[in-house]
């Protein structure tokens, strides 16, 4: 009975009970935020309604009007807005995932080379580092396209290449591969051929073990493989054909074609984030402690070998988090588009809003998109670097 | 400690990863300058460097020859085809745009009180004041560069005269400094503080000259400075409220971060231009350019609070222990022990983002502010130099450039004083 | 243990809110910009903008700067041409002093947006007045000030009709009505093309100039304006032909938002002022002398000069009720003279962009400018 006396006398009253303050502390933290957001939600609804308009995304199903100069979804100027607005999304993104493949294979060559024991190898890359990683992004972008791009001869003097690939400033075209009638089935001779291949693989790597001999498991797997799938080709007769670009009376036709505006801002995005991506894979293999490589040397690998099997994965390791980083940053910067007349989310959406009005909405979606897409690009890296980070711990 | 791997596969849209960056940069600098056997002769040395194996010969000659190449294409276009005169026309309207000329006093106000407090911060700190040969060849070139822009664009003898006073004024500044020495540590620290509140009032106060006429260079270094001014204590916020205890706190800072830093600067531009008024009470008018000061914060306080995170995750939790034993409270235990630690180690991070921050400010061209680069941009479009995008971007890339790349180099030096990582 | 940190946090976070509204109150009333806000609060919802502006004593006008002939920069910073006299013109009515102007550059793409949130008072800048932009985008038009069209510019050989520009690059200034129309003409008659959309002419001239698009559309107005200051360089305006057909109307008139329609009352009366003086014969060279004996009738009332009662025996002016000085067109019409001579000086045959008066030409000569009477 005591004990309880003496407990009931220890506990603190209410208002200095720590757990009792830091519960309503948090209510009112909450109550707070969501007061403030809700005087903003009436704010806007209140100066939207009094203009004559309406907080809504209806307007989304209205028609756009306006022609976009390229688009991957299909577009028209008779469709609806929405699609215009995945046309802008999906520009971005399409320069964004092409950016990420090009930046990275730059920025590792940019970073091996500043390792490189060439000291003029080396020196070039310090100075495409620090030039390129210390001037505005969108000074780049401009001059690419202003300076660079658009000093290229006009379509009329069109430079071709062999007559199958031209460049002018009206765009690069060059040949394209396209899916003929029989692809499908095709591509199902492919997926056998892959097993056919890897099955060579295997048996190559087991004569090699046996008998310590070469085993030219790529040579013989890739054989394999390039047999089948050519003669698949041979036996179908419309798998895929190579479609060649033509000139036309003001521009091109047929082909895989580059706009100039594309590869404006393309061009900055690489060259800008493969001197950050150069920085990182040179600090990370340097990161990789000198005891790795020496053990890996002791082992008798071939300096080759060391920097497959010992160094890049380990520099990979560290590596990602801030490559993920740049890859963000480059999602991001594809909003710069807005200097060359590249319709990208941004360009698409100022356009919608001068044409259609509903700014907070237009824009609240642009947002949404931006925030998603990062979301997604960070998820995509995090698979990965779990996948590595588990190889690196059994090994 | 090395510590080189990060702490865990914890991936946000981080930037806690610069910083793990910034270490590798580090050690990677570490590393390289460990002292190697050095070659005997000339020779030796290019036979080491340049020509060691058929391969490597072979990629000196391609590298060679791309050097000369570029090296040619770009003394061709600088000294023989370009036509710098639209530089000399457009410097005022690069510098400080369409700030008042008769206000212009102000401007150069600002940059002297910086330029000296520069000086004198140089003197107190410099170990010595004699450069090595090679700093004193890298001087020499940039004086020369330096000069030869000013006495080109200058249109008056008195602007001459005052960019001509920079050098003496870094120099009295740093004698002076050296004189003190230590003894003026603390007053230069807090003058440090003051310089942007003062530079404020000179701008604004008697008569000044409003933010919505704040142009070109002058625009750019200003808006940075905002930026990283306001965003500290703010990113300093978000950064405890990521790692307090309470969920709400916690729920709020992480969805505020990850919002601000998802959404590229342009697009919070435009959003704080056009957006912001209708959520705002009707009878609240912010200016323009004062709502895409507030956007450009938000921006960076998500980064700022990136950084201090990363910054305080590499205390030792000893040291909260060792806090908590001598019996200090929460408050002065972050304040005295946790905070200075963590943010002493998130310096070269913080100038690395200002650095960011400073070329983010090009941005503002998305909401009509006639910034360095626009200001380039313009006088390239205007009738009687119509076409001279090259000479125009060259010129205030090399501005931005210049600002940038000294910086970078400043926060590696006070990286090896700080010694930071390496403990 | 780490909730008191926690708390603490909490509590900074209020403080900085609280700081944060502060600091956003006072740079309310610090700024230049935010006259508007500071006597809104002051005197209620009562103020209309037109009260506002003779209190802050300037007029600001939305304008272009990029459009020789309507609005225009030469390099010199001094933003010139048609659209600026009209801007001069409501300042002289509103503030009795041409000069008390503020001019903003706006870009195509933002001027509504800009119109909304009040950068500024009154839209001068080229804008078409369309159903959408009366109602979706709130925009009052006053009377037409100048009767456009679209049309398209080529360089001189490359094509001699829109018909035969099927596949080809078409430059453009994004968020215009030009835009649309330019999907629309295209599309009706089976032309396939690409826009080449920028949001500034400078962009537009030198994709244009390096080849990028083989025709440039806009305001037919707009294209003169620029073929006239076409660089030597590049082959000079004869280097350039723009074609008659016309691909839409686009009537031109100044706007301001919906709810200030005082404001917009004023100004309307201003344009049409400026027709009536053409059609009375007031220049700016004879309104002060014919402001001395205006007489009766028309011209007296253009004047805002006293009407004699003819019970009574005295003379009253007539009040117009319209928020300005009676006698408002004496200042305008000294400060800019008539609408035939804004045209003349800054679009007219013997300018740089030697524009025919064609169906901007009083309905007196054949045209369709006509005012509505003062009365």
């Amino acid at each position: 009975m005591a004990d309880a006396a003496l407990k009931e006398a220890a506990r603190p009253s209410l208002w200095r009970d720590v757990r009792v303050l830091r519960a309503a502390g948090q209510v009112v933290f909450v109550v707070i935020l969501v007061v403030i957001a809700r005087e903003m939600y009436l704010n806007a609804s209140f100066a939207i309604g009094s203009a004559g308009r309406e907080l809504s995304y209806t307007y989304l199903d209205s028609r756009a009007g306006f022609a976009i100069k390229e688009h991957i979804v299909g577009y028209s100027a008779n469709q609806p807005l929405y699609k215009a607005f995945l046309a802008g999304a999906t520009n971005a993104m399409l320069v964004a995932a092409a950016g990420i493949v090009m930046a990275t294979v730059l920025g590792v060559l940019i970073g091996v080379a500043r390792l490189s024991p060439n000291w003029m190898v080396k020196k070039i890359a310090l100075v495409y580092v620090e030039v390129f990683r210390n001037i505005p992004l969108l000074v780049q972008v401009i001059f690419w396209y202003v300076a660079v791009i658009l000093a290229i001869p006009r379509i009329e003097d069109s430079v071709s290449i062999f007559g199958v690939a031209f460049v002018s400033n009206r765009g690069a075209a060059m040949p394209a591969i396209r899916s003929g009638a029989d692809f499908g089935t095709w591509s199902l001779f492919v997926l056998a051929a892959l097993l056919v291949a890897a099955t060579v693989w295997r048996w190559r790597t087991r004569v090699h073990e046996r008998t310590g001999g070469r085993h030219y498991r790529w040579l013989s797997s890739l054989a394999v493989m390039a047999v089948l799938a050519a003669a698949g080709y041979a036996l179908l007769g419309d798998a895929f054909k190579v479609e060649l670009p033509e000139l036309i009376a003001h521009g091109y036709s047929g082909g895989l074609q580059i706009s100039p505006e594309f590869a404006g801002i393309l061009v900055a995005l690489v060259v800008y984030t493969a001197a950050f991506i150069g920085e990182i894979v040179r600090g990370s293999i340097l990161a990789v402690s000198k005891g790795q490589k020496e053990a890996a040397q002791a082992l008798g690998l071939s300096p080759g070998q060391q920097l497959r099997l010992v160094v890049l994965p380990q520099a990979m390791r560290t590596a990602i988090p801030p490559i993920n980083n740049q890859y963000l940053n480059l999602w991001k910067n594809t909003s710069l588009a807005f200097a060359v007349g590249f319709p990208d989310l941004i360009n698409i959406s100022t356009t919608m809003v001068n044409q259609a009005g509903h700014a907070l909405e237009t824009f609240s979606l642009v947002v949404g998109t931006y925030l998603g897409t990062s979301l997604l690009i960070s998820f995509g890296m995090n698979v990965l670097n779990r996948a590595v980070t588990l190889r690196g711990g059994t090994a | 400690m090395s510590g080189a791997g990060p702490k865990g596969p914890r991936l946000g849209l981080g930037l806690s990863e610069d910083v793990d960056l910034l270490r590798f940069e580090q050690q990677a600098r570490d590393v390289e300058a460990a002292p190697g056997p050095g070659p005997a002769t000339p020779g030796e040395w290019i036979r080491q460097n340049l020509f060691s194996g058929p391969v490597n010969a072979l990629l000196t000659l391609a590298s060679g020859t791309f050097v000369l190449f570029v090296a040619y294409q770009i003394l061709s276009f600088v000294f023989v085809s370009a036509e710098w005169e639209v530089v000399q026309v457009g410097m005022r309207g690069y510098m400080i745009g369409g700030f008042p000329v008769d206000e212009a006093w102000r401007v150069w106000a600002s940059a002297y009180l910086v330029i000296v407090l520069a000086g004198l911060s140089y003197g107190v700190s410099a170990r010595r004041l004699r450069p090595s040969a090679g700093q004193a060849a890298v001087g020499a070139v940039v004086v020369a560069v330096a000069g030869t822009i000013v006495f080109f664009t200058a249109q008056t003898v008195l602007v001459r005269a005052l960019t001509a006073g920079v050098a003496p004024a870094v120099l009295a500044g740093a004698l002076v400094g050296r004189l003190f020495g230590r003894k003026i540590l603390r007053p230069l620290i807090v003058a440090w503080v003051l310089v942007f509140p003062a530079i404020m009032i000179v701008v604004r106060g008697f008569d000044g000259v409003p933010p919505s006429e704040w142009e070109g260079l002058f625009f750019n270094i200003v808006a940075a400075t905002v930026g990283i001014v306001a965003s500290f204590p703010l990113g300093l916020l978000l950064a405890l409220g990521r790692r307090s205890e309470l969920p709400a706190v916690r729920v709020v800072s992480v969805g505020l971060i990850e919002l601000f830093r998802g959404v590229p600067l342009v697009a919070w531009l435009i959003f704080s231009k056009f957006v912001v008024d209708l959520v705002l009470p009707p009878q609240m008018v912010i200016p323009d350019i004062v709502k895409a000061f507030v956007a450009m914060t938000l921006f960076s306080a998500a980064y700022v609070g990136e950084i201090v995170r990363g910054g305080l995750q590499g205390v030792p939790a000893g040291q909260y222990e060792a806090a908590r034993a001598l019996g200090l409270s929460t408050t002065r235990m972050m304040a005295l022990i946790v905070l200075p630690q963590a943010l002493r180690s998130t310096i070269p991070a913080m100038i690395s983002h200002f650095i960011s921050l400073f070329k983010d400010t090009s941005l503002f061209v998305a909401i009509e502010v006639t910034d360095l680069l626009a200001a380039a941009r313009r006088s390239a479009s205007s009738l009687q130099y119509f076409g001279r995008d090259m000479e125009t971007l060259l010129f205030a890339g090399l501005i931005f450039w210049a600002v940038a790349f000294s910086m970078s180099r400043w926060s590696q030096r006070l990286e090896v004083r700080l010694g930071v990582g390496r403990r | 243990m780490h909730s008191l940190a926690a708390k603490k946090t909490l509590a900074l976070v209020f403080a900085l809110a609280v700081v944060a509204m502060a600091c956003t109150r006072e740079e309310e009333g610090g700024e230049g910009g935010g006259t508007q806000g500071e006597t809104q609060a002051a005197q209620g919802d009562e103020t209309t903008l037109l009260d506002e502006i003779k209190q802050r004593g300037t007029l600001r006008c939305g304008v272009n700067n990029t459009v020789p002939g309507f609005g225009f920069d030469p390099g010199t910073g001094e933003i010139e041409g048609f659209d600026i006299d009209f801007c001069r013109a409501f300042a002289a009515a509103v503030l009795g002093d041409s000069e008390a102007i503020d001019l903003v550059p706006i870009d195509a793409d933002n001027r509504f947006i800009a119109l909304q949130n009040g950068d500024y008072d009154v839209l001068a800048r080229n804008t078409t007045w369309t159903t959408s932009r009366d109602g979706a985008e709130g925009v009052a038009f006053m009377h037409v000030n100048f009767y456009d069209g679209q049309a398209m510019m080529v360089r001189e050989g490359d094509f001699s009709s829109i018909d035969e520009m099927d596949g080809t690059n078409v430059c453009v200034t994004t968020g215009t009505t030009t835009e649309l129309n330019l999907a629309d003409y295209f599309g009706a008659r089976g032309l396939d093309f690409e826009p080449i959309a920028f949001e500034e002419n400078p962009q537009l001239q030198r994709a244009f100039i390096s080849g990028r698009c083989d025709g440039w559309t806009s305001d037919r107005s707009q294209l003169a304006g620029i073929r006239s200051q076409w660089p030597e360089e590049e082959g000079g305006p004869e280097s350039l032909i723009i074609f008659d057909e016309v691909i839409s109307k686009e009537p031109l008139a100044p706007g301001v938002l919906d709810s200030e329609i005082e404001l917009h009352d004023a100004l309307d009366a201003v344009v049409n002022g400026l027709i009536l003086a053409e059609e009375l014969g007031v220049t700016s060279a004879n309104v002060e002398d014919t402001a001395e004996d205006p007489g009766e009738g028309p011209v007296a009332a253009l004047l805002g000069a006293p009407v004699l009662d003819p019970e009574t025996g005295e003379s009253a002016p007539l009040d117009n009720g319209l928020g300005i000085t009676n006698n408002f067109m004496i200042d305008v019409i000294s400060a800019v003279g008539n609408y035939g001579e804004i045209f003349d000086r800054h679009v007219g045959p013997e300018s740089d962009l030697e524009l025919e008066r064609g169906i901007n030409a009083l309905w007196t000569d054949g045209g369709i400018q006509y005012a509505i009477p003062f009365r």
